[in-house]
């Protein structure tokens, strides 16, 4: 074969690769996303105008159903489907995370339940722990000398 | 065994393909060639309690097929597949109670095992089986991401297939079907940055291209000497792709060309992205639909090209760029 640099092979099959549907996708991400943001905040309004509970309690109690939902949603198979269909949509909200955790439980329950199960649980969802726990410590050091400095 | 020009050898002896057998899962059975394959599982877990179980199940089944219609005890079991230690294979033959070789050079595994029988056969053996096998959720899960996971893949990645395929050859044509192996090209490994790990056309595309640029060479011939050149699993983006580094080369083989991985699945329909891949891709393509075509002469000239992506979950987390081969071997009736 004709030699050819990496360069000049990058644009050839960069050119060859079939357009993302940037348009289409974005919709659906906004829609489902939205979707799912929406009965988030008809649950909490339930919560708070129905069931009485104030309103800090409620939005942790909404976060509670929906990763329930989410999770039951992927136990039944169904939340890959919305995955595939919504991308982001579906992936950033707090589903998407309850989705993370249940799908390589489910997934390694074959490897057994100390080795695979538990092992493996966090093995997606990990890294948004961490780096979710170290940036909000971070963020509450900084706050925290911000009203130190505002009390002098 | 004569070398040709490079990397090529003809062989002296006639090593006649007498068999092959191909087992596939639901999905390929909803797909063009369900015409062709000679057993589908309507339950791609096989009634087994894991995918790496049904996988091993489909590889015994093809095998054990193989071997139970043709009365034969074969000198040598040779094959390969996508799991970690390729278990599949080597549990396999756990089974057979047969001397046993693994390959490996992933999606290419098939071309590998065929090279390694040919030569053997030449060298003195009677016969040899061959197998490779993929399963698109075992294959998933130790490449990719849990199959419950709601992500989106690109336009371009590929399906991996649910399936097994295997091959009996021989110095005896048993079926006198005349379907011989006339020469093969031992491939060399083509990496030219590719480090999308969705991205396997573009990272394997360029193992094709030279593979089947060296046949020609050694060979003396064009692509019009072939009625069919067929690739392993570039799907339709990677076989775009082999078109024009061909075209760039001066060769054309539009005509001729064809590629296991955009036929095994309605690409349009089956969402699929840009087609299938995996060991058992061009395995159970080649067993099924164009073994037939060869046994009912509809052809006589193939050139097959399997084309293997080498990357682990390890080299590409750690930033390596995709190693790529194929192995090219020219099937002929006589």
């Amino acid at each position: 074969m004709k030699k050819m640099s990496k360069e000049e092979y990058k644009t050839l099959y960069e050119q060859k690769k079939p357009k993302a549907k940037l348009f289409r996708n974005c919709s659906k991400a906004f829609l489902v996303g939205g979707l799912i943001c929406t009965i988030g905040q008809g649950i909490n309004d339930i919560l708070v105008k129905i069931a009485g509970i104030n309103e800090i309690d409620a939005s942790a109690y909404t976060s509670i159903i929906l990763v329930f939902i989410a999770a039951i949603l992927t136990g039944l198979g169904v939340y890959d489907d919305i995955g595939k269909f919504a991308g982001a949509g579906s992936v950033v909200p707090i589903t998407g995370f309850a989705n993370s955790v249940i799908s390589p439980a489910m997934e390694f329950k074959k490897e057994g339940l100390v080795f695979g199960t538990s092992a493996k649980i966090f093995v997606i969802a990990g890294p948004v722990i961490v780096y979710g726990l170290m940036t909000s410590t971070i963020c509450g050091l900084i706050y925290y000398i911000y009203r130190v400095v505002i009390a002098l | 065994m004569i070398k040709k020009g490079k990397q090529t050898y003809q062989f002296e002896k006639d090593i006649f393909i007498t068999d092959t057998y191909s087992v596939v899962g639901p999905k390929e059975n909803e797909g063009p060639l369900k015409n062709y394959f000679h057993k589908v599982f309507s339950d791609d877990l096989c009634g087994k309690n894991s995918y790496e179980c049904a996988e091993q199940h489909m590889s015994l089944t093809a095998a054990q097929e193989i071997l139970k219609t043709n009365y034969i005890n074969p000198d040598i079991y040779i094959g390969g597949d996508l799991l970690n230690q390729i278990i599949t294979t080597a549990f396999t033959a756990r089974q057979l109670n047969l001397p046993y070789w693994g390959v490996y050079t992933a999606c290419a595994s098939f071309g590998e095992a065929i090279q390694a029988a040919s030569i053997c056969i030449e060298s003195g053996m009677n016969s040899a089986m061959i197998s490779t096998s993929s399963h698109f959720s075992s294959a998933e899960r130790q490449y990719r991401t849990p199959l419950e996971l709601g992500v989106q893949r690109p336009d371009w990645a590929q399906w991996t297939v649910t399936g097994a395929g295997a091959a009996l050859l021989s110095t005896n044509d048993l079926d006198s079907n005349g379907i011989v192996i006339k020469s093969i090209t031992v491939g060399k490994i083509s990496d030219y940055g590719v480090t999308d790990v969705d991205n396997m056309g573009a990272a394997m595309a360029p193992a094709a291209a030279d593979s089947i640029i060296t046949h020609f060479e050694d060979n003396n011939v064009d692509s019009s000497y072939f009625d069919y050149i067929i690739t392993g699993d570039l799907a339709t983006y990677g076989s775009d792709i082999l078109i024009s580094l061909l075209n760039k080369n001066n060769i054309d083989i539009k005509n001729q060309h064809c590629d296991c991985g955009a036929l095994i699945y309605d690409t349009k329909a089956q969402h699929v992205y840009s087609g299938g891949s995996g060991a058992g891709c061009f395995a159970t393509v080649f067993c099924s639909y164009f073994y037939k075509l060869l046994c009912n002469r509809k052809i006589k000239r193939l050139l097959c090209v399997p084309t293997g992506a080498l990357l682990s979950t390890t080299s590409s987390q750690q930033g390596e760029s995709i190693p790529a081969v194929a192995h090219a071997f020219c099937v002929e009736v006589k």
